[in-house]
C-alpha cells in the first residue's frame, strides 16, 4: 500500500507505538521492582511520567532539526563516521539486549507458570518467527500491531475489579516522610526501565506524518502508560502486603488469579497467554530499531540485516548465561544504556548548535 | 531463496544446539494424579504427615477418590514419597482445599502454607480450613463416599450466606494477613461429628503462624461484622432472664453499617466502633408484645445492650491474645508518620481502649400480628 512512502505514521500510530513499546514485560513486574517505596509505590509512576515527559523535549527538539533522519543517521551527521559508528553499535546492542530481555523474561514466566516442566524452545521459535514477520512489514505494521494489542489486552484492566474488591484501601494513604532521597533514587534506578520505550521516537520520527504535533502525541502515549501503571499499582498496593510486593516477582499474575468466574478457573494462565501481544509489540519496535542500526552500520538498507539481528538475538536462547553475567547484562547495563540514550539528545543539541555556528562563520 | 536458506540454517542451528539427553515422556491427563485436597497432620519431631485425596477416573465416566499419605519435613518431600505409592504423576494444579489439623495449627502452619504458595501450580484462591481431629483418618473414612470428598469440601468451605461467620480463608488471604504489618490471619475450624458429618464450629485466630485461640461461631458472626462485610449473618442473642427462663431473640439483618474511628495515637490507642443495623426479628420467646411500639423499642434496647456486651468481650479477647484479625491497626497506621512495626502495634493493642455503640432498628417482626 504505502510501503515506499516515507511518511506513514498517523496520530493513532504514534500514540500507541509509544504506549505499547513502553508497557510490555515491565507492567508484570513493576510493582515488585519499585517495592522499596512500600505502599507509596502507587504514585511513583507519576514521577516517572514527569521525567519521561521532560526528557522527551530535547528528543523532539533534536528530531525536528533533522526531520528525515533517525538517531543513527543524526549521529553520523553530527559526529562524523568514525565517532558515530561505535555509538551506533552500542545503541544496536542496547536494542538487541532489550528485545532479548523482554522475550527471555517472558519465556521464563511461561516456563514457570503455564508450561512447567516443559522446554520452551518450541514457543521461543514460534515467537521469533512471528516477530520477524511483524518487523518485516516495517514500522507501520508494528504500529498497527500495537493498536491491536492495546485493545486485545486493555480489557484485562476490567479484571482488576476482583482484587480491588478484596483490597484494604487505607494502604493508599501516602506516607511521604518514608520516601527519602535514597529510596527515591533506588526506585528510579530499578523501576524507570519500565518507562523505557518512548525513546524509540528518535528512530521512527522521520516516518511521522504530522511531525509538528509529535510531542503532543508521544506525551499522550507516555501518560496513557502512566495511567495504566498507576491503576495496576494501586490495585497491587491495596491487595498485597509489603512482604508480598517484595517477594512476588510478577504481582500482576497474582492479581489475575484473584479473578473468579464460573466458567473459567485459574485465569492467570489466560493472562500470561494474552501478554504475548504486549511483548511482541515491545520487542517488535526494538528489533526494528536494531535493524535500522544494522543498516546504518553497514551503510546499506537491506532486508537481510533483520536476519543478522535475529541471529544476534538467538544467542539469548541457545545458551543460558551464568546468572551474575546475565544480571549485569540484562538489568544494569540495559538500564544504564537506556538512560544514556534518553539523555543523548542533550549532548547532541549543543553539538548541532556549534556546528551551525561554525558553518555560519565559514559562509 | 538465499534468505530462506539462511533462515532454515538458523532454525536447524537453534534446534540442534539446544542439546541432547534422555527425555521423559510428558504424562497425559489420565496419567496425572490431580490432588484435590491436601492435609497436614503433626508427626513426631519436625516431621509432618501429609495426606492427599486424588480423584481417579474409571472407565464408564465414574470417579473414585484415593487417599494417600506420607511423612516428610517439607511438603515436596512428602509428595515425592506419595508419588512412589501411585502409578500417577502427582500434580497440584487442581488443588482446591488445604486442611491443617488443630495440633498442626498449634505447632505452626505458615512454613507449609508458604511451600504451597511458592509453587506456581497451586492457585491463590485455594481454600484453607483447620480440622479438629486427624486429617488422615477423616479423609480415609470419606474416600468411598458417593460425592467425592474434594468436591464436597470445596463447596462446604466456599462462601455461602448461611455460614457467613466463616472468614473463607484463601491462600492469598492467609499469606497476606500473616505478612501484613497490622492484621493477623483467621481460618475456619471444621469438626467431624459422629465420624462422618462435617460442621464449621468456629474461627481460629493465629499469631505468628500459630493458633492461639478459637472463637465459637456465634461470636465469629460479630467478628465478621467488624470486617466491613455489608451484611451480618443471622444472630441469636441471649437477652435478660424473665424469671428462670432464658429469653432469646433471633435476628437476621437486612443492612449493617459499621464505622471504626481511632484517635490516631499509637501509644494509647482508642477506638470508637459503631454499628448501625437494620434487621428482621425471626424468633422471639420473651414476654414483650411486639405489636406495641414501646415494647419493640425496649426490645431494641435490650438487643443493643447485649450486642455491645458481646462485641466488647470479643475485642477484649483480641487484646488478650494480641491479635488483630480485622485490621484495626490500619486506622492508626494511615496517620502514623514513621516506620511502622508489627511488634509495636501488638504491644499497643494489648492496652487499647474500645468504645462500642450499637444501634439496632427492627424493621419487621414477621407477617403475623
Amino acid at each position: 500500500m504505502d510501503k515506499y512512502a516515507k511518511k506513514k505514521l498517523n496520530v493513532y500510530h504514534v500514540v500507541f507505538l509509544v504506549q505499547n513499546t513502553m508497557g510490555g514485560y515491565w507492567l508484570l513486574s513493576l510493582a515488585n521492582k519499585v517495592s522499596m517505596a512500600g505502599f507509596n509505590e502507587w504514585f511513583i509512576p507519576i514521577f516517572f511520567g514527569v521525567m519521561a515527559n521532560l526528557t522527551l523535549i530535547p528528543m523532539i527538539m533534536l528530531a525536528k532539526r533533522y526531520p528525515d533522519l533517525n538517531l543513527f543517521e543524526i549521529n553520523v551527521q553530527l559526529l562524523g563516521k568514525w565517532l558515530a559508528k561505535p555509538i551506533n553499535i552500542i545503541i544496536l546492542g542496547y536494542a538487541i539486549i532489550f528485545v532479548g530481555t523482554d522475550v527471555d523474561d517472558y519465556l521464563r514466566l511461561i516456563q514457570s507458570t503455564t508450561l512447567a516442566a516443559k522446554s520452551v524452545m518450541g514457543p521461543a521459535i514460534a515467537f521469533v518467527i512471528v516477530l520477524i514477520y511483524l518487523v518485516y512489514g516495517g514500522i507501520k505494521s508494528i504500529a498497527r500491531f500495537a493498536i491491536l494489542s492495546f485493545f486485545m489486552t486493555g480489557w484485562m484492566m476490567y479484571l482488576l475489579i476482583w482484587p480491588l474488591r478484596r483490597g484494604v484501601y487505607t494502604h493508599l494513604v501516602p506516607h511521604l516522610l518514608l520516601l527519602n532521597t535514597q529510596t527515591l533514587w533506588g526506585t528510579i534506578y530499578n523501576g524507570f526501565a519500565g518507562m523505557l520505550g518512548y525513546e524509540s521516537i528518535l528512530f521512527f520520527f522521520p516516518y511521522i506524518v504530522n511531525q509538528k504535533k509529535a510531542f503532543k502525541h508521544a506525551s499522550l502515549g507516555i501518560w496513557l502508560t502512566v495511567g495504566i501503571y498507576v491503576l495496576v499499582m494501586m490495585t497491587c498496593v491495596v491487595y498485597f502486603s509489603e512482604w508480598q510486593l517484595v517477594h512476588l516477582p510478577h504481582p500482576v499474575m497474582n492479581l489475575f488469579s484473584a479473578v473468579k468466574l464460573s466458567y473459567i478457573e485459574r485465569f492467570e494462565n489466560v493472562g500470561v497467554g494474552l501478554w504475548v501481544f504486549l511483548i511482541l509489540s515491545t520487542a517488535g519496535t526494538y528489533l526494528w530499531v536494531a535493524k535500522k542500526g544494522m543498516d546504518s552500520i553497514l551503510n546499506k538498507n537491506k532486508t537481510r540485516h533483520l536476519y543478522y539481528c535475529v541471529f544476534l538475538l538467538s544467542g539469548f536462547f541457545i545458551k543460558q548465561l551464568p546468572l551474575p553475567i546475565e544480571e549485569a547484562l540484562f538489568n544494569n547495563l540495559l538500564v544504564d544504556c537506556g538512560f544514556g540514550i534518553i539523555l543523548w539528545p542533550i549532548v547532541l543539541l549543543p553539538i548541532h548548535k556549534i556546528k551551525k555556528i561554525l558553518k555560519g562563520d565559514q559562509s | 531463496m538465499k534468505y530462506i536458506v539462511i533462515f532454515l540454517t538458523f532454525l536447524v542451528g537453534i534446534v540442534s544446539l539446544s542439546g541432547c539427553g534422555t527425555t521423559f515422556k510428558q504424562p497425559s491427563v489420565e496419567e496425572l494424579g490431580m490432588v484435590g485436597v491436601i492435609g497436614y497432620d503433626a508427626a513426631k519431631g519436625r516431621q509432618v504427615d501429609i495426606t492427599t485425596a486424588i480423584p481417579i477416573p474409571l472407565p464408564g465416566g465414574t470417579e473414585i477418590t484415593r487417599v494417600y499419605d506420607a511423612k516428610g519435613t517439607v511438603t515436596h518431600e512428602a509428595l515425592t514419597n506419595i508419588s512412589q505409592q501411585t502409578d500417577k504423576t502427582i500434580n497440584l494444579g487442581q488443588l482446591r482445599v488445604v486442611l491443617f489439623s488443630k495440633r498442626m495449627a498449634k505447632r505452626g502452619i505458615i512454613d507449609y502454607a508458604r511451600d504451597l504458595y511458592r509453587n506456581p501450580q497451586v492457585g491463590d484462591m485455594v481454600l484453607i480450613g483447620i480440622l479438629d481431629g486427624d486429617v488422615d483418618q477423616t479423609l480415609t473414612r470419606h474416600q468411598s463416599d458417593q460425592e467425592p470428598i474434594q468436591k464436597f469440601l470445596y463447596d462446604f468451605l466456599a462462601p455461602r450466606e448461611d455460614i457467613a461467620f466463616s472468614p473463607f480463608t484463601t491462600m492469598q488471604s492467609l499469606i497476606y494477613h500473616d505478612t501484613d504489618l497490622v492484621s493477623d490471619p483467621m481460618i475456619p475450624v471444621i469438626q467431624t461429628e459422629q465420624g462422618n458429618k462435617f460442621i464449621i464450629t468456629g474461627v481460629a485466630l493465629f499469631k505468628n503462624g500459630k493458633l492461639v485461640h478459637v472463637i465459637q461461631s456465634e461470636d465469629a458472626k460479630l467478628l465478621q461484622g467488624l470486617t466491613y462485610r455489608n451484611k451480618l449473618p443471622a444472630l441469636k442473642l441471649k437477652l435478660n432472664k424473665s424469671g428462670t427462663e432464658q429469653q432469646t431473640a433471633m435476628l437476621s439483618f437486612v443492612r449493617s453499617k459499621i464505622s471504626i474511628k481511632s484517635n490516631h495515637n499509637l501509644e494509647n490507642p482508642v477506638f470508637n466502633i459503631s454499628f448501625n443495623l437494620s434487621g428482621i426479628l425471626d424468633d422471639y420467646n420473651g414476654d414483650l408484645k411486639l405489636t406495641n411500639d414501646q415494647d419493640l423499642s425496649k426490645l431494641e434496647q435490650e438487643v443493643n445492650q447485649q450486642m455491645e456486651k458481646e462485641t466488647y468481650q470479643l475485642l477484649q479477647c483480641f487484646k488478650k491474645y494480641k491479635v488483630d484479625p480485622i485490621g484495626l491497626g490500619n486506622k492508626i497506621r494511615m496517620y502514623y508518620p514513621g516506620q511502622w512495626s508489627k511488634e509495636r502495634w501488638d504491644d499497643s493493642l494489648a492496652h487499647a481502649t474500645f468504645h462500642v455503640k450499637i444501634k439496632t432498628n427492627i424493621i419487621s417482626t414477621g407477617a403475623v400480628q
